[in-house]
């Protein structure tokens, strides 16, 4: 039974360890590299509705519209999240200045004049009117006019319109979170692949070798014992975690966890290297990076001819997602199998 | 001056397919890839300033901007030393050319730049660009000509249609009753229609009921890229211009055919001399011109020779206008440096820059409503 136990949760401690590494080095990515891809989501799915094939697409005139504008960092920007009432308002202005554009006409000597009537405050609701009327036959039409039909003022026309942004925005979180969960299984194959973290490999090492279960147990046990424990460590900040993500995998190299590539020849292989490349041949450059390179290229041999099989490549497969799965979700589940064994939860400080 | 043929429409008016490539809806949606490709290109080949890679770069960085607003300022910017430059902005309807769908549409082009012509009314000369395919072109000509600041019209055949099309004389009727210029695009290069060959394009009807009835079925094995030369060619025109009441529609054949027209090394389809043509109805007719753009950045041999011979003639040298492709000619050079080694290499003095770039042009862009 305490083998089984001690094995559970030394597992368990892996993934919840594997799946800190990969939500912080994905949370690192896309504040460094991927930092708008909320803010181009909100976009997308606002193209989805307002890019209207058969008349034009207003999405551009939106985020120009100086209520939306001015909440974006710099001109090149995006931004991450529209209030539902400022959308409102600039969508009905967007649609009243559609149907009421600027105007230019020419004096007798040939010269431009522009002229931009006014909008005053009790036509916006008959002018909106106007400007969905104008608009050919489209999705985007019978959006608009849905908003005019439950309404009888421009507040009640705005009101409409932000019931609808707020549900709307509702399925776009569920879109972010879909991607984001995508984002997380690459992140984890790739992740698994460069540590060359094989389930199966983990697994019978876990079973076999009892002073690396002990040692992995007790690290479970005092982490899945601290509720508070996954709290902490996500009020950390993105370098912090990343700091934190290596030492943890340290933790577990150290333990002696079988994960990783083999990084250095065996005597067998390298015998035959460096018998074509003694030491003093070694020394001037061209020799040394043709030394290095058939170095690296038998080195690749021999991790291919050992791990390149089926049976490790589902390894890697399951080990990904398993760690897609995420910290929360290995953490409740260690939290929940150290108290069913009785050792119970360690009081949150007050 | 006035400089007659620019462009200012940015990646997210481009077809997903414009480059060929479907990359565009990519670059229009995530405008700082493209950024970050033009910096690597940078980086790839930092030594030139005239290598193909800076060359790209400059394209999409000026491409990739957000607004088309953005790239008529930088356009300003080049001409700072000319305190009156006027710029003839050529919108593209590239909805039909069948190379996918552009993130906006072709009206949301024209409302853009009808947008950035109410901010700059007396530096902007917008052109309409029209095509017979779209089914309410005339209710749009109208709002736009001049309703919303536009003053004159673009053809761009290439992108599949010829210009005898009979949905087009509603369009030459309201240009010669408004006395609007046409551009026409000329040239072997630049963008072209993509999508299949119809009955439409291989048996088209003409406008002209005296026309010889065409049938192009012989060239429908050739390539998209080859085909569109059967669009472009000049000597469609005939048909348009023999017609008494379109004998004085105002005409721009757009960069006088194209460098290999000029060099006569071109092997065009229909076997045609797109550029002795030009100069064939610029003699007959009193209003068709040709422009020099893109191909001003030959400042040297045969082609140089012959424009700066054609620009000495008395009739044809009132009838060339100073035009640069901006900014599709930042792939040659930019603006500035295009237009200052263009006056070297012609050796063109003041008052001749004077006849090609205000005289010509002034005469060309004025209409009955509007005089720069």
């Amino acid at each position: 039974m305490t083998l089984i136990f001690e094995f559970v949760t030394s597992l368990l401690l892996v993934f919840l360890l594997f799946s800190i590494i990969v939500s912080s080095l994905t949370e690192f990515y896309n504040s460094r590299i991927g930092k708008n891809s909320r803010a181009v989501l909100l976009y997308e799915s606002l193209l989805r509705v307002f890019n209207d094939r058969h008349n034009r697409n207003f999405t551009d005139d939106l985020y120009r519209h100086p209520l939306i504008a001015s909440s974006k960092y710099d001109s090149e920007s995006l931004p991450a999240y529209l209030d539902g009432q400022v959308f409102a308002d600039a969508l009905v202005e967007v649609l009243v200045r559609h149907h009421r554009p600027i105007q230019i006409s020419y004096t007798d000597e040939g010269k431009p004049v522009v002229a931009e009537l006014p909008v005053y405050q009790d036509e916006v609701f008959s002018l909106f009117g106007d400007a969905v009327r104008e608009l050919n036959s489209s999705d985007l039409k019978s959006l608009l006019q849905s908003f005019l039909h439950r309404s009888r003022n421009d507040g009640e026309l705005k009101q409409a319109i932000v019931h609808w942004y707020d549900s709307y925005m509702d399925r776009v979180t569920g879109w972010y979170k879909r991607k984001v969960r995508k984002q997380l299984l690459w992140m984890s194959l790739f992740i698994v692949v460069a540590l060359n973290a094989d389930l199966f490999r983990i697994a019978a090492s876990l079973w076999q070798d009892r002073e690396l279960r002990a040692a992995l147990r007790d690290q479970a046990l005092a982490i899945g014992s601290d509720s508070l424990w996954l709290e902490s460590m996500q009020q950390l900040s993105v370098a912090e975690r990343r700091q934190m993500a290596d030492s943890l995998y340290a933790v577990l190299l150290r333990q002696g966890l079988p994960v990783g590539w083999i990084t250095r020849l065996d005597a067998s292989h390298a015998t035959s290297l460096e018998a074509a490349y003694p030491v003093q041949k070694q020394r001037t450059f061209f020799t040394s990076v043709s030394y290095r390179w058939k170095y690296f290229n038998k080195l690749v041999a021999v991790n291919a001819e050992r791990y390149f099989n089926l049976t490790t490549i589902l390894g890697w497969l399951l080990m990904a997602f398993a760690v897609h799965l995420g910290a929360p979700f290995w953490f409740q589940i260690l939290n929940k199998f150290i108290n069913i064994r009785g050792a119970g939860p360690r009081p949150g400080t007050s | 001056m006035i400089n007659s043929h620019t462009h200012i429409f940015n990646v997210k008016c481009a077809p997903d397919r414009f480059y060929g490539l479907p990359v565009a809806r990519f670059f229009s949606l995530v405008p700082q890839s493209a950024r970050t490709l033009a910096k690597w290109f940078r980086r790839l080949y930092p030594w030139s300033d005239h290598d193909l890679l800076e060359r790209y770069a400059r394209m999409l960085e000026v491409g990739s901007e957000r607004r088309q607003q953005d790239i008529f300022e930088r356009l300003l910017d080049h001409y700072a030393q000319y305190p009156h430059a006027r710029m003839v902005v050529l919108t593209l309807d590239m909805d039909f050319m069948g190379a996918g769908e552009a993130v906006n549409n072709y009206l949301t082009q024209l409302c853009e730049v009808a947008e950035v012509k109410a901010r700059y009314p007396e530096q902007m000369i917008a052109f309409f660009c029209a095509d017979p395919r779209r089914p309410d072109l005339m209710r749009q000509l109208r709002e736009f000509v001049p309703g919303r600041g536009f003053t004159g019209i673009k053809l761009y055949p290439a992108l599949g249609f010829y210009p005898f099309d009979p949905a087009l004389r509603p369009v030459y009727e309201y240009a010669v009753a408004h006395q609007l210029p046409i551009v026409v695009h000329c040239d072997t290069g630049g963008i072209f229609y993509r999508g299949p060959l119809t009955a439409a394009h291989l048996r088209p009807p003409s406008l002209n009921p005296a026309a010889p009835s065409r049938d192009f079925t012989a060239y429908a094995s050739l390539k998209p890229g080859r085909f569109k030369d059967l669009f472009t060619d000049p000597a469609h025109f005939t048909d348009v211009l023999e017609l008494s009441e379109f004998r004085s529609l105002k005409l721009c054949f757009a960069h006088f055919g194209g460098k290999e027209m000029i060099e006569e090394h071109s092997d065009s389809v229909t076997g045609s001399h797109w550029y002795l043509q030009i100069k064939e109805y610029m003699r007959k007719y009193p209003n068709v011109y040709a422009d020099i753009s893109y191909t001003l950045r030959h400042t040297s041999g045969r082609v140089r020779d012959r424009l700066r011979a054609d620009m000495q003639d008395p009739l044809l040298g009132s009838r060339i206008l100073f035009g640069t492709d901006y900014y599709m000619t930042v792939r040659e050079k930019e603006e500035p440096a295009l237009v200052r080694e263009f006056l070297q290499g012609y050796g063109l003095d003041e008052a001749a820059f004077q006849q090609l770039a205000v005289i010509n042009n002034r005469r060309f862009v004025s209409t009955s409503f509007y005089r720069p």
